[in-house]
This record gives structure tokens, C-alpha cells and sequence, in this order.
């Protein structure tokens, strides 16, 4: 398809700015727990025995659909263990999709298989946060950039070296470098061969695993800036991932942040960071440090930690700490009672306090005054439960009993009856700021 | 400003002898820190940062070693050289014994907090073991008493169902949960000082969030001072009072914090705050720094940032600037180690700029900040002295591992 006196972006691309290159549908990845969860491994289920019982699944991406057009940047931001990587690995097929169509140029990777997929990779690079590990040591520069070129059987040895040359020239290092071992480029170089690297076979599309997080703030800054001159020079399409809110603003036009697997809310970039509709973006922005001594942060927006990706909670994901979890309908609760209510929830699901008497319970939680009702009877009975533990003196087991039966009780009758247990929540909103679909997967959007 | 300083350091140096050469991790810095407030050392990898606050504890190895300047705590003297009959140097009569470091500063008076709490935590032993046995020691309490102290302790830093939590061992705790098991555990002995090197920096942004708020609410109950070691900004600009701006082993501005970002003193200071990309508005172009640290095995002639600076001129090149007093804010000297500014008075407004991309040394050939040494050191734990549980602790560190090169 290709000589080697070609210009640099040789292979013209079929799509157009702005259209749809890459849509994902439902894509899915479980891991069996065993399995060496984030090592990537993916054991072959089915090469065992049916164990279907006490084999975990986990459940790292779930049900995960978007789509990226040409020419873009989508920024993809989460804490870790958010299965940000996972989806990105899962995309380019080094991992193996538990369900779910990734379709590329309107081809469907998730089927693709042996030398198909091989040769779709020359349109698909990534590029992974740690510079130093993912260049091989032993191996020149040079040869480093040309190898992807020689798996796709591009050019002979005279144009690859040409163009590795041409490269290392765009990315922003000196051609005379093409000799020289990886180890003596500081962190910065190294990413910019990756660059190079991943940019010889002139792929549409990169995947870009926290590129710039293990770099000190000047050097992101100059390694983003290259990027942005690249995507421009080339049409590059990136996902770019990354825990870092203010890189991802820097760099995205689009936003998709992740928890626990699942995509809690996506849009432009300015409407994401300025009108944020999930309660778990708000808390991200909220929680980071702003540089600016005269903004007095919210910070530690959130309780709690990312439950287990094991046994992930039904319905919305994030009810277990989220700040707005909704009201059972079945209560006639205010506002304020069901504040109250819920904070004491999850006051005695954490633990968080000593034993104390039913009083200093109701003043301590609830001001005073218990709710009314049906409700107020199902608090008025965990209060008891929770006092009469304070009582035991004598064995550790018994004293949790009566505590651990509170926690079922309120779980039971409020957090499981919230329309946030219930339903997978997933809406589609009118953006305030720019043209674009705001997808917001909260029940407050009902 | 309180008249004493809590802990004052003047012109201290600690090197490092190496094959290579000899590495000026820390180059002659001097600062103060007074009772109740939280001081900024922050800087990029490799400015040297860590081992300054390693030092302050003496805790710094072969091949690394303080070789001048002088750290006084409480008007004691934790480091101090004096002229021997012959002129050689050698150390002052007034300083703390290592025994008396050990037993009475590390870990009492002046605690420390890491970045990775799973170097201070020892994977056999139960959490809350460790911490009633550090307690126990430290404290001289029963056992019994020193139990309750520590599950005390877990439940006042935020771990949820700490009777629980106090029997299982460091690996089932998250990230953010062992920091804050480092926090109860600095806090045992209600030191007068915490130096906490980059103890967020792993973290995820709501946790960090988490142990910021933590640190507050601790810092109002107890008036612990800190000394917080970081290369983020964002962090500096939520918590600390005081920053010290380092770069390349030197401390090249010194204010308090709302001067810093409203009314820089230093050319690195600022490019450093425009080359960084904002959580709370859209930059459409970072201006990024050109090139990077050179190696402070070899550093440049006069002012160290010349060769990236884009204020430089031909004077820089020959003048090594101190850090000196520039203005007053707040009671608190301004300072900043840059000759455009009067005091200095050596002829900037005369000398001719330098061309960019002169001296500027372009990306090409620029070496990794991170090779600068490659041998490793041994450092104790300070905040874990004393707790047997913890002794096998001791960890390699480089003298050039602070710093921005360990997010998750
Ligand atoms: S669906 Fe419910 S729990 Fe989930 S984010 Fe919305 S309010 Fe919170
Ligand atoms: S002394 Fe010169 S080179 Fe150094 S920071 Fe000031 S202006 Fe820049």
C-alpha cells in the first residue's frame, strides 16, 4: 500500500473528520477472581470443569457503550480500579471480551481473530504510562520504532529506517538519536519514542494508558503539547485514560469518567467540568486540589471506599457512598429525616462510632427526634439493637451481634428499596454548555 | 510571626559520593518552621527535596552524608559542624547523640509520614499490633491501656470499625486506609513536628481529598506542625502556610503561601505554575518549561535555572544568587534566588538576555533527572523507631525518588 518516499501520514484514512471511527456496544470484561485479576491474564473458563459455584466473578468492565469519532480526543478519568485500563486493553483486544461489539471502521473487533486482528493492529496503537518498562532495553531507538513496521511488513529496511528517522524528528528527538539505547533519554524522551513507536505504522486510532503521569509537571506539558501537534498533523483519534482531572481537561474534547466499571457520565468536555449531573463527577471535582490558595477546596467530598469489584452493588454502583442516594418511595420521610436517616445507615455500616445509649443515638444522629412511621419504627429498632451491644461486656462475638443485625435491618429497609438499588440507571440529557448528548447514569435525571 | 522558630535550618548541605562523582542533593537551603504551621518544601524529581527532609532527622546513608550547615530544633542541635584545632570540620559538641536521636527526637518529637505506607508497615504483624506496640514503647503504657489507645487512635483517624480493623494485617488495607494507620502512628506521640513526604501522592483524588481533611482537623486539635514534601501545587495551595520552592538541591523561593501564587518572585516558580494544566478552568496552552533538571552532579554556573530560564540574562550565567529577602508579606520574609531582583544589584538590567535555545539546552540530549544517582541509600524509619515490630522496615530509597513519579 505503500513506498517508502511517501509523505509521514501515508495511509489515507476512509473516514471523515468528526464521523463515528470506533463504537462500542455493551462491551464487558469479567475476570474469574482467580485468575490474577489486573495481571491480565484471562483463563480459559471453559477449560475446566463447570465450577459455577464459589469461582467469583469480577466484574471490571460492565456494560460499557459509547462512541469515538475521528479526530478526537475522549478523555476516559477514574480512580483506580475503576477498570479505565481493562476497558482500553479490551478495545485493542489484548484482552478478550466477555460480551459486547467493538466496532472499528464499522468491523467488529470483538469477533476478529488470528492474522485479521493482526492486521487491524497497524491501525490501533497504544501507549502505556510507564516509558522505561515498556521500551526494551537491549534494542537501539532505531530498532525500537521500526518494529512495529517490520511486523506489518512495512517498507524495506531503507524506508523503515527513513522514516524512524522522520519520526524521531516529529515526536521532537534529535534523528542522530536512532543509535542510542533507551536508557540514556530521560522519562519525557522515552514517552516521545513511544510516541514515535507507536506512530510509525500510522495507525487512526491510539489508546493512550496515563501517558504522562509518571512525568513531572513541565515535561507533561511539553509531552501533551507534541501530542496535540501530532493529532493535528496526523488526524490521530485518541482515548486517551488518565486519573488526572486536570490533564484530561487539558487535553479531551470529550469526557467519559468511570466507576466500578461502569460509565457514570459522559460529555463535552466544558459541560462535563462545568455542569456536572452525577453525583460522583461532582465529588471528583470537588475532591481535587486546585491550585490556587484563595479557593478553599470542599475536599473529602466522599465516605468510604470503591466497594469490591467482585460483588459490585445492584443498581447504581456508587449508592453506597453516594452523597444523594434517593429516598425509598414507600416512606414518608422529609428531606431532612431521610438525611439523617441515611448518614446513620451508613454510620453504623462503617462502624464509625462507639456504642452509646438510644438518647445520645437520636440526639447524636438525629437531633433529637427520630422519624415518624413505618420508618421511624425500623431506626427506633436499630437504635435498641445497637445500645443493647453496648451492654455485653463478656465475649467479642456476642457484643458485634446485635450491631451486625442493625446493619442488615437498616440496609434491608432503606439502601436496598432506593430506586439507586434498583435500576441501572442511564439517561441522556440536554448538554447547557456546547451541542453534544449528556449521558448521565443517575436516577436524580428520572 | 511567634518570635522562636520550632525548627530551624541554615545552609545545610547533604551530598552524596557516588562512582560518578559527587551528587549536591541538597545544596545550602535554609528555612524555618514555627509552632502550628504547615511548610511547603516542594519541588520536581530531583530537586532534592526528600533528602532535605531526611536530613533534618540524620537520617541520611551512605554513600550519602550532611557535610555543612546547621538544623536546630527547639534550640537544640540536631546537626552542627565547628572548625577542629587543625581547620578541619568536625562535629559541634552541642549535637544530639545518635542514642539521643533515637530516643528522644525520631518518632517523639519529630515524626515522619512516607509516601508508601506499606515501607513502614510490617506485612507479618497485625496493624493494630504494630500500632499498640509502637505505643506501648513509646509511651510506656500497659498493654491493655495501650490497646485501647490504639484502637482509640484507628477510630480518631478515620478507620471505620477499628476493633474489628485492628486485627487484620497491613494488605488487607486499602491505600488510603494504611496512610491513615501512618498518620495514627506519627500522631502516637503527639510529636511537636510531622514531616510528611508526599503522603497523598499515591492516593486517589477523593482519598487525598480524605487525608487533606483529615490532616486539618488533626492539625486544629493537636497544633502538630508539618513539614509537607510534595510536587504538587494543587496540594500546596490547599494545606500548607509557608512553601519553600526547591530546584536542583537549592531552595529557590520562600514565601507564604498566597504570596507564592499571587505574587511570584521566581522565574521557576512561574513557569512551573503556567506549565501545569488547571482542574477548575480549561488552559488551551500549557507554556511548558524548556528542556529539563539538569543532574546535580554537574549543575550549571550562576544561577542554576539559567539554562531553561526565559528571563535569563548574560549575568546569570556568572552570578550565583542567594536566596535573599525580596519583600515582606505577612509578617514573613519574601525571598527568592533571582538576580532581576534589586537587592541583588549585580547589573541585571544592563546584561543582555540570553537567546533562547543558546543555553537553553534543547530536549535533545537531555539526560534523565532520574539517572542522576544511581546508587541507593538506607534509610530507617523515623516514625517507626523504637517499635520492634517495625525494625526490619529499613528500605531503600534513592535520594532522587521524591517527587511525581508515582501515581497509580
Ligand atoms: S442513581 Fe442514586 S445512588 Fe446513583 S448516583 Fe444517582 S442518586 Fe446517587
Ligand atoms: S537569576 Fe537569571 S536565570 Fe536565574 S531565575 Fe533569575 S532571571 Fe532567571
Amino acid at each position: 500500500m505503500s513506498t517508502p518516499d511517501e509523505p509521514i501520514g501515508f495511509g489515507e484514512s476512509d473516514i471523515a473528520h468528526g464521523e463515528t471511527l470506533l463504537e462500542v456496544d455493551g462491551l464487558t470484561k469479567y475476570f474469574s477472581s482467580d485468575s490474577g485479576l489486573f495481571a491480565g491474564i484471562n483463563l480459559e473458563t471453559d477449560q475446566f470443569p463447570p465450577v459455577s459455584f464459589g469461582v467469583d466473578q469480577v466484574e471490571a468492565v460492565d456494560d460499557v457503550s459509547f462512541e469515538i469519532k475521528m479526530g478526537e480526543t475522549l478523555g476516559l478519568v477514574g480512580e483506580s480500579g475503576c477498570g479505565k485500563s481493562t476497558l482500553g486493553r479490551t478495545l485493542l483486544r489484548l484482552l478478550d471480551p466477555t460480551d459486547g461489539t467493538i466496532s472499528f471502521k464499522g468491523d467488529d473487533l470483538a469477533e476478529m481473530s488470528g492474522e485479521e486482528l493482526r492486521q487491524k493492529r497497524s491501525e490501533i496503537q497504544m501507549i502505556f504510562q510507564d516509558p522505561q518498562s515498556s521500551l526494551d532495553p537491549r534494542m537501539k531507538v532505531g530498532q525500537i520504532i521500526e518494529e512495529p513496521m517490520r511486523a506489518h511488513d512495512m517498507f524495506d529496511d531503507e524506508g523503515r529506517e527513513a522514516r524512524a528517522k522522520e519520526l524521531l524528528e516529529k515526536v521532537g528527538l534529535d534523528p542522530r538519536h536512532y543509535n542510542r539505547h533507551p536508557h540514556a533519554f530521560s522519562g519525557g524522551q522515552r514517552q516521545r519514542i513511544n510516541l514515535a513507536r507507536a506512530l510509525s505504522v500510522d495507525p487512526d486510532f491510539v489508546v493512550c494508558d496515563e501517558p504522562v503521569s509518571a512525568l513531572d509537571v513541565s515535561i507533561q506539558a511539553q509531552v501533551m503539547n507534541t501530542m496535540e501537534e501530532l493529532q493535528e498533523e496526523f488526524g490521530l483519534t485518541y482515548l486517551f485514560i488518565a486519573h488526572d482531572l486536570s490533564v484530561i481537561r487539558h487535553i479531551s474534547d470529550r469526557v467519559a469518567v468511570m466507576y466500578l466499571g461502569h460509565i457514570v457520565e459522559l460529555a463535552e468536555k466544558e459541560e462535563l467540568f462545568e455542569n456536572p449531573q452525577h453525583p460522583y463527577t461532582r465529588a471528583l471535582l470537588e475532591s481535587i486540589p486546585v491550585p490556587d490558595p484563595r479557593e478553599t477546596g470542599v475536599r473529602g467530598v466522599l465516605e468510604g471506599e470503591v466497594p469490591s469489584p467482585q460483588n459490585p452493588p445492584s443498581g447504581c454502583r456508587f449508592r453506597t457512598r453516594c452523597p444523594r442516594l434517593i429516598k425509598p418511595e414507600e416512606y414518608d420521610l422529609t428531606d431532612e429525616q431521610w438525611k439523617h436517616t441515611r448518614a446513620f445507615m451508613r454510620a453504623v455500616k462503617r462502624r464509625t462510632f462507639e456504642p452509646m445509649t438510644a438518647p445520645e443515638i437520636r440526639r447524636e444522629f438525629f437531633g433529637g427526634d427520630t422519624p415518624r412511621g413505618e420508618a421511624g419504627e425500623i431506626v427506633e429498632e436499630a437504635i435498641d439493637l445497637i445500645e443493647g451491644d453496648g451492654e455485653y461486656q463478656g465475649d467479642e462475638d456476642d457484643e458485634r451481634e446485635g450491631w451486625k443485625r442493625a446493619t442488615d435491618l437498616l440496609l434491608e429497609s432503606f439502601a436496598e428499596r432506593s430506586i439507586c438499588a434498583q435500576e441501572q440507571p442511564a439517561y441522556e440529557l440536554e448538554s447547557e454548555l456546547g451541542t453534544g448528548t449528556h449521558f448521565a447514569a443517575c436516577h436524580l435525571h428520572r | 510571626m511567634s518570635s522562636e522558630p520550632l525548627l530551624r535550618v541554615e545552609n545545610l548541605k547533604t551530598q552524596f559520593f557516588t562512582e560518578t562523582g559527587t551528587v549536591r542533593a541538597v545544596d545550602g537551603i535554609s528555612f524555618e518552621v514555627y509552632e502550628g504551621e504547615i511548610v511547603g518544601l516542594v519541588g520536581e524529581s530531583g530537586a532534592g527535596k526528600s533528602v532535605a527532609s531526611m536530613s533534618l532527622l540524620r537520617l541520611v546513608e551512605s554513600p550519602g552524608e550532611i557535610v555543612g550547615g546547621t538544623i536546630e530544633y527547639k534550640g537544640e542541635t540536631i546537626f552542627d559542624l565547628e572548625e577542629g584545632p587543625d581547620g578541619e570540620l568536625r562535629e559541634h559538641p552541642d549535637m544530639l547523640s545518635e542514642s539521643e536521636m533515637r530516643e528522644r527526637i525520631r518518632g517523639r518529637e519529630i515524626a515522619v509520614i512516607f509516601q508508601d505506607p506499606m515501607e513502614s508497615l510490617n506485612p507479618v504483624f497485625t496493624v493494630g499490633g504494630q500500632l499498640r506496640e509502637f505505643i506501648e514503647i513509646n509511651r510506656e503504657l500497659p498493654k491493655d491501656e495501650a490497646k485501647a489507645e490504639a484502637v482509640r487512635m484507628l477510630r480518631e483517624v478515620g478507620i471505620p470499625d477499628p476493633e474489628d480493623r485492628y486485627e487484620e494485617y497491613p494488605h488487607q488495607f486499602s491505600g488510603g486506609m494504611r496512610q491513615r494507620v501512618l498518620i495514627a502512628m506519627a500522631l502516637a506521640c503527639e510529636p511537636n513536628l510531622i514531616i510528611a513526604d508526599e503522603p497523598t501522592t499515591a492516593l486517589d483524588v477523593t482519598v487525598e481529598g480524605q487525608i487533606l481533611d483529615l490532616v486539618d482537623d488533626l492539625q486544629d486539635r493537636y497544633d502538630t506542625s508539618f513539614i509537607w514534601v510534595t510536587h504538587d501545587m494543587g496540594v500546596v495551595a490547599e494545606i500548607c502556610d509557608r512553601v519553600n520552592v526547591m530546584y536542583l538541591g537549592e531552595v529557590v523561593e520562600q514565601a507564604p503561601v498566597d504570596e507564592l501564587f499571587y505574587d511570584t518572585k521566581h522565574p521557576y516558580t512561574s513557569a512551573l505554575l503556567d506549565s501545569m494544566p488547571r482542574p477548575d478552568r480549561t488552559v488551551d496552552e500549557l507554556e511548558p518549561i524548556e528542556g529539563v533538571m539538569p543532574e546535580a552532579i554537574n549543575p550549571p554556573s550562576g544561577c542554576r535555572f539559567h539554562p531553561r530560564c526565559p528571563d535569563a540574562r548574560e549575568v546569570c550565567t556568572r552570578v550565583h544568587p542567594e536566596n535573599l529577602e525580596v519583600d515582606q508579606a505577612e509578617g514573613y520574609p519574601h525571598r527568592a534566588a533571582c538576580v532581576k531582583h534589586d537587592v541583588f544589584d549585580v547589573g541585571y538590567d544592563e546584561s543582555v538576555p540570553l537567546e533562547k535555545g543558546d543555553e537553553a539546552e534543547t530536549r535533545v540530549g537531555e539526560t534523565g533527572s532520574d539517572e542522576n544517582v544511581d546508587s541507593t541509600v538506607e534509610e530507617g524509619q523515623a516514625s517507626t523507631d523504637g517499635g520492634k515490630a517495625n525494625e526490619a522496615n529499613q528500605t531503600n530509597r534513592s535520594p532522587n525518588r521524591d517527587g511525581g513519579e508515582s501515581r497509580p
